[in-house]
């Protein structure tokens, strides 16, 4: 496979498909760039994206785009599947603990203050948000600013992917270790995806046998900093306003949909063992998970382990719960 | 004998105070709890795991399925053609 490498959304990008190196090019020019405008579109960082001024224009109408809409649209729409547990509302509250700038950026200027005057305060819910499909508006309540990181990077990973598959049957986009994957390379059945150790990124937890379609990792201990003496991570829980305490640290879905991945990795890590079989039954959506404890024990379904891992060893397993594609 | 008594409860309730503040001044400057990981993390690189099949599984009270696997696997080399894709989180 021929393979670009890019950096953009604060993380590594690959770009990888099958086929003759010239007829791959004009893709992957047209995927990166893809990649890129999507970048300044949804960014947060910058003052001069998209979504910025939609964040800026709360209280009034503001005409989104309809990149910007889309994706809107369906963060609303997983904000109610997953019972409010995945909320893009929330970025006021990764501001206040510190999270108020790029990753990179906050790596290299040290540990953010500690803000204890603002408290966590009533804000809007997402449900208050009002979108017009007629002339794509957007209102955001007063109060309200939205980050859309990753749901957004998981839309732009899957419309980059289906990019390179007009130049190839096999493909894939890989933003940071979340992938969505197009085809089937020649001579293989499905996709290798390593599940990297969340606790020693240098080793492998185990080798995952995934179709065509999503993954998508969420864990606690990536996007990791001190504010004052405290450790701070970025997966808020939206019912505290904080840094989600969960007995997983991190959770990996495997979804037919790049957004759908980030969404259910992400609200299944702050729902943790004791409600993540409820959230992904009553979501009606199709997917299959492997959560890591602290222990390293890997935690997920049957459906899981026969679909992800390649066995189908009956391990005296209890009914399933949960719909997987 | 008035007298005695008299300064001895004030010796008693300025002793305990001054005792008290003490206490809490050695408690402020004393160096703080350094947070160990838990022993689980401290694994270093072991052989190849057997199969996944070889693992003990469980069930646990929510109908949650898991197996364990403390000792974490070096990366293999990757495929000639298929690049190595990792799924980590970010």
């Amino acid at each position: 496979m021929e393979t670009v490498q890019l950096r953009a959304m604060n993380t590594d990008v690959l770009l990888a498909a099958e086929g003759q190196s010239d007829q791959l090019q004009p893709g992957f020019e047209q995927a990166r760039q893809f990649i890129q405008e999507g970048e300044s579109r949804f960014t947060r960082f910058s003052e001069q994206s998209e979504l910025s001024e939609l964040n800026r224009s709360a209280g009034e109408r503001f005409h989104a785009s309809p990149d910007l809409f889309s994706v809107v649209s369906l963060a609303r729409r997983f904000f109610h599947l997953t019972r409010g547990l995945f909320d893009p509302s929330i970025l006021p509250d990764l501001k206040r603990v510190g999270y108020d700038r790029s990753m990179d950026l906050l790596r290299q200027q040290g540990p953010a203050p500690l803000f204890e005057s603002l408290l966590a305060g009533e804000r809007p819910s997402l449900s208050e948000m009002d979108l017009d499909e007629a002339d794509h508006t957007i209102l955001l309540p007063h109060g309200m600013a939205l980050d859309l990181g990753g749901i957004a990077k998981g839309w732009i990973a899957e419309q980059a992917a289906n990019i390179l598959s007009s130049v190839s049957t096999a493909s894939v986009v890989d933003a940071g270790g979340d992938m969505f994957l197009v085809g089937l390379p020649s001579g293989l059945e499905q996709w290798p995806v390593e599940l990297e150790d969340p606790l020693q990124p240098e080793n492998i937890l185990i080798s995952l046998k995934v179709n065509p379609g999503a993954v998508a990792t969420s864990t606690v201990t990536k996007r990791v900093w001190k504010q004052a003496d405290k450790d701070r991570h970025h997966i808020i829980d939206p019912r505290t306003h904080a840094p989600a305490i969960s007995d997983w640290i991190s959770v990996t879905v495997v979804a037919p949909h790049a957004y759908e991945a980030e969404v259910f990795a992400k609200a299944l890590l702050i729902a943790g063992p004791q409600e993540a079989q409820g959230i992904a039954h009553n979501s009606g959506i199709q997917f299959s998970y492997l959560a890591v404890d602290q222990a390293k024990k890997i935690w997920g379904n049957q459906e899981s382990l026969e679909n992800l891992l390649g066995t189908s060893q009956n391990f005296g397993f209890k009914p399933l719960l949960l719909p997987v594609a | 004998m008035k007298i005695f008594r008299k300064v001895l409860h004030y010796w008693i309730a300025i002793a305990s105070v001054l005792s008290f503040l003490g206490g809490w001044v050695i408690l402020a400057h004393s160096p703080k709890p350094v947070q160990s990981q838990p022993a689980s993390v401290q694994s270093v690189a072991l052989p190849n795991l057997p199969p996944i099949q070889a693992y003990g599984s469980n069930v646990n009270n929510n109908g949650l399925n898991f197996f364990s696997n403390n000792n974490s696997q070096s990366s293999p080399q990757p495929s000639t053609s298929v690049p190595m894709l990792r799924t980590r989180g970010s």
